[in-house]
């Protein structure tokens, strides 16, 4: 496929999944979910980002990797923080 | 003479050579040792008797905060980097680091934030709340002195410096290794910087954040700390989470020194090379799991001190193979005690104390005894300066014959060694003993019977201070008039000691070639097996005809760019940090507008010299570079900057979590943040996404025209997400909504700012590339920069796919 094209299809879908955002709460009524799934959603557009505009897909994985535990690390320190505040009290 | 100084003055302020480099890091870290143990003395002189006067409470305070701030970030890290600097390169063959003008530019911010930590002295009064720096006795309303500013804006100049330094040196030993040497085959040494850089990469974007959360709550009243949803407990875990990784970040250095001081002077190789190295990254990725010890009495939930009860003993077992590893060594062994062995002995002594009682703190009951004492003070001293400091001392001696080619005098070595620890000793090891005198009182009452064992103490601080004279007076002395070295003077097995002392400007005539059988060959010379007892046999220098070449080549590379970015940043600090207070309740701060716009236009000159700058730096194919041997150098280092800025943003959006968590009235969506802004800006920032990857593609296929159009179009979105996010701001404030109304207008501000100033580098970066575009650069397959312009500018996107659901949808 024509690069160009991908890159026109990933915009696509990155606007569509914008707005299935926007209109995501009249579908799910309850909170937590609602904010899981637009976190969800969310994480889909940066993959898609990452991989095909940032190229990560073409890259080698040693490359992923090394960006990955990057994520990890920002992770532990916002769910480790989420249990103190809300776990074991 | 005159034109001797000039070419000298012109040698170490523009030079990018990383040998030149390790000096200043080197010297510049040692003056502030000084400066750091005479406030240390002072304290210890006024603790020395109850009741004391020497000292009032304001100025002991600021003496602690910046004793400990100074010790922690500007002499133990900078002197480990020192030598790294000037090593690192000699160890792994080759002859610089990835980026020589980004490790100057390192080395002239670490020193101006040093300068700026010091000069806080003089505007009113130095931080004083101790190097923790915990809320909220930071808020402007409880300590109203500038110097706090000041103190942050030095932090942030120094995290910066770490910053850059972390990803050249992961660039370097990664990337640039000589032909045949795996990363298995590296020392200690090496592997301990390796691992260090991890932390510091991941650990000091945290720091960086906290900071600037802090700076912001100071400067323009935002109310992260000073809420009870954000408060102690949110700085507490940004500061943590990367205070933690910092103990290890000072330590692992010494760690490696001594991990090869010891089996060059035991003659006999590492026991068990490979399970210290197993343990120094288990340690490493341990480290970031443990810092809620740090916070066992904030009433963080049982849970999560059993949590982290289990992750601090678990840390503490990496280190025991260490120690264990180092003592086997020694086992048979016929030691020379020359000072380097001495010092790397008697740190491995300090480091067993302090490691044992730092067990003790894992326990909760025994926190909650010994939490605030001089326990743990001693604790803490016995891993910095007893581990760290004396461990730092023998890598000192151990090459500054390679440094300078000049010995030491031996004896007065030794003697400094015996002060040292008997001064040490007598220093700390009382202070175990003051189980219950609080750590930051400035005195205290006769009453208390912890007058002769702070007596004691302070007695063992002067013969220790006393004995880092005999130091200084050493190194200065031998290295005018100290006898020849020679390339090996410790018969040493890493590849530093191949080369003459000190090395020549370009380090290797020829790039050595490490073969499977650990041999190393030096062109067409006999080669040397790893461990062989006499390396002078590699014959080493090879004769060149290259060597003046090359050694011009090197010298010309000098740039006057870093000092001058460096001094550009300084002074925005000091004009961003320095200004009067406008607003006496809450203080807030109006900063000193000339030195801004100074340092703004200074800064844009020397980044557009920086640029045009003729500065060619080589990249070999044929080194050795796995994991990432299909990745460019600079393509690497840039997505190493992203790695650092992803935990500088998760920290931020962590930051909002924490406090909308924590607080049950937090305005439903759409009441306070108009949901249609945001849906806008995420459209015109992802079309931007797409102009800039199309840019690549016209790039690529040689089409300047679409090159042209696709900038341009990115530079347009970018000032169409600028526009509405500004009138967003506009609207907020005429609503009587600022940064300073309510934690959710505070995380927003803030949050959103920072992606905002992001948004708006990306956008210099466009104007930048379009002007060379336009000249008819980028299609000539010349497009690396456009490629690299696109990976910060969809990261930039990225953080906002984030922010848009997070601040407008929820």
């Amino acid at each position: 496929m024509n690069t160009n094209y991908l890159y026109l299809i990933i915009f696509a879908v990155l606007i569509g999944e914008t707005d299935v955002e926007v209109n995501l709460s009249s579908v799910i009524p309850i909170y937590n979910e609602f904010v899981s799934v637009l976190l969800a959603i969310a994480g889909t557009k940066a993959i898609l980002i990452a991989m095909f505009y940032q190229h990560l897909k073409y890259e080698p994985k040693s490359l992923s990797i090394w960006v990955i535990i990057g994520l990890v690390i920002a992770s532990l320190l916002m769910g480790l923080s989420f249990v103190q505040l809300h776990v074991g009290h | 003479m005159a034109e001797q100084l000039r070419v000298s003055a012109r040698r170490w302020l523009y030079t990018t050579n990383h040998k030149d480099i390790g000096i200043l890091y080197i010297i510049t870290s040692l003056f502030l040792f000084a400066a750091a143990g005479i406030l240390a003395i002072t304290m210890r002189t006024q603790l020395s008797a109850p009741s004391n006067t020497l000292l009032n409470a304001n100025v002991y305070n600021q003496f602690v905060t910046v004793h400990g701030l100074l010790m922690i970030f500007w002499v133990l890290s900078p002197l480990a980097f020192g030598f790294a600097n000037f090593i690192i390169p000699l160890e792994i063959g080759c002859r610089d680091l990835a980026f020589p003008r980004l490790n100057s530019m390192s080395y002239w911010f670490f020193l101006f934030s040093g300068v700026m930590m010091i000069l806080s002295f003089f505007f009113g009064a130095a931080p004083d709340l101790g190097w923790t720096l915990y809320s909220p006795q930071t808020a402007a309303q409880f300590s109203p002195s500038i110097g706090l500013n000041l103190g942050a804006g030095a932090l942030i100049l120094m995290v910066v410096s770490i910053t850059m330094s972390s990803i050249n040196f992961l660039v370097t030993m990664f990337k640039m290794r000589a032909p045949g040497l795996k990363l298995r085959y590296m020392s200690a040494f090496p592997w301990a910087i390796l691992v260090t850089i991890f932390m510091m990469l991941y650990a000091f974007p945290s720091f960086l954040a906290a900071v600037v959360l802090l700076y912001v709550d100071r400067a323009f009243g935002t109310v992260y700390f000073s809420s009870i949803q954000g408060g102690s407990l949110l700085w507490d875990n940004v500061f943590w989470f990367f205070g933690h990784p910092e103990v290890y970040i000072v330590l692992f250095p010494a760690i490696g020194i001594i991990a090869d001081i010891i089996p060059t002077f035991a003659r006999r190789p590492l026991y068990g090379s490979k399970y210290v190295i197993g343990a120094l990254v288990a340690a490493a990725l341990i480290s970031f799991v443990v810092w809620g010890h740090h916070m066992f009495v904030t009433g963080i939930g049982i849970a999560s001190t059993k949590l982290y009860t289990v992750t601090t003993i678990a840390v503490s077992l990496p280190f025991d193979v260490i120690v264990i590893s180092l003592i086997e060594t020694l086992g048979f062994a016929k030691l020379r005690l020359k000072a380097p062995a001495l010092f790397a002995l008697g740190a491995v002594a300090n480091f067993i104390v302090g490691g044992i009682t730092g067990v003790f703190l894992a326990s909760v009951a025994l926190d909650y005894a010994l939490r605030g004492t001089y326990f743990v003070v001693a604790h803490f001293h016995y891993i910095m300066v007893g581990a760290s400091i004396i461990g730092l001392i023998a890598g000192l001696y151990y090459w500054f014959p390679k440094i300078t080619g000049r010995m030491y005098d031996e004896k007065l070595a030794k003697v400094h060694f015996v002060l040292s620890m008997i001064g040490f000793q007598v220093l700390y090891f009382p202070m175990f003993l003051l189980l219950d005198m609080p750590r930051r009182v400035v005195t205290y009452t006769p009453q208390t019977d912890w007058g002769l064992l702070n007596l004691t103490a302070t007695l063992g601080g002067f013969i220790f201070g006393g004995a880092q004279l005999l130091l200084f007076y050493n190194l200065y002395r031998s290295s005018r008039v100290g006898p020849l070295a020679g390339p090996n003077p410790w018969d040493a097995w890493t590849l530093e000691w191949a080369l003459p002392s000190p090395p020549p400007p370009h380090d290797f005539d020829v790039i050595p070639t490490f073969l499977a059988d650990g041999t190393i060959r030096f062109g067409a010379s006999p080669g040397l097996p790893n461990g062989a007892s006499h390396p002078s046999e590699i014959g080493y220098p090879n004769g060149s005809s290259t060597l003046k070449d090359n050694s011009q080549l090197h010298l010309e590379g000098l740039s006057p760019w870093p000092v001058v970015m460096a001094f550009a940043a300084f002074i925005f600090f000091l004009g961003l940090t320095i200004g009067k207070p406008a607003n006496p309740q809450p203080v807030s701060y109006e900063p000193f507008w000339p030195l801004i716009a100074d340092g703004v236009i200074l800064g844009v000159i020397s980044l557009f010299g920086y640029s045009r700058e003729k500065f060619t730096v080589h990249e070999d194919s044929h080194v050795e570079s796995w994991p990432f041997k299909q990745v460019p150098n600079m393509k690497l280092g840039i997505w190493t900057f992203l790695g650092a800025e992803v935990i500088f943003f998760g920290v931020l959006i962590g930051s909002y979590f924490f406090v909308r968590t924590n607080d049950a009235a937090w305005p439903p969506a759409g009441t306070l943040f108009d949901i249609r802004n945001g849906f806008a800006m995420t459209l015109v920032l992802l079309t931007s996404s797409l102009t800039a990857i199309m840019a690549l593609a016209s790039a690529k296929a040689g089409n300047r025209s679409g090159l042209i159009v696709s900038l341009a179009g990115t530079f347009v979105l970018g000032v169409a997400f600028l526009y509405i996010k500004a009138g967003e701001w506009f609207s907020l404030g005429g609503s009587g909504v600022f940064q300073n109304y309510s934690l959710p207008a505070t995380s927003y501000f803030i949050t959103t700012g920072t992606h905002g100033v992001h948004v708006f580098a990306g956008m210099c970066m466009t104007v930048y590339l379009l002007a060379n575009a336009i000249k008819g650069k980028y299609v000539k397959g010349d497009h690396v920069a456009i490629e690299h312009f696109g990976l910060y500018w969809h990261f930039v996107d990225i953080v906002w796919v984030f922010l848009f659901p997070l601040f407008y949808l929820i």
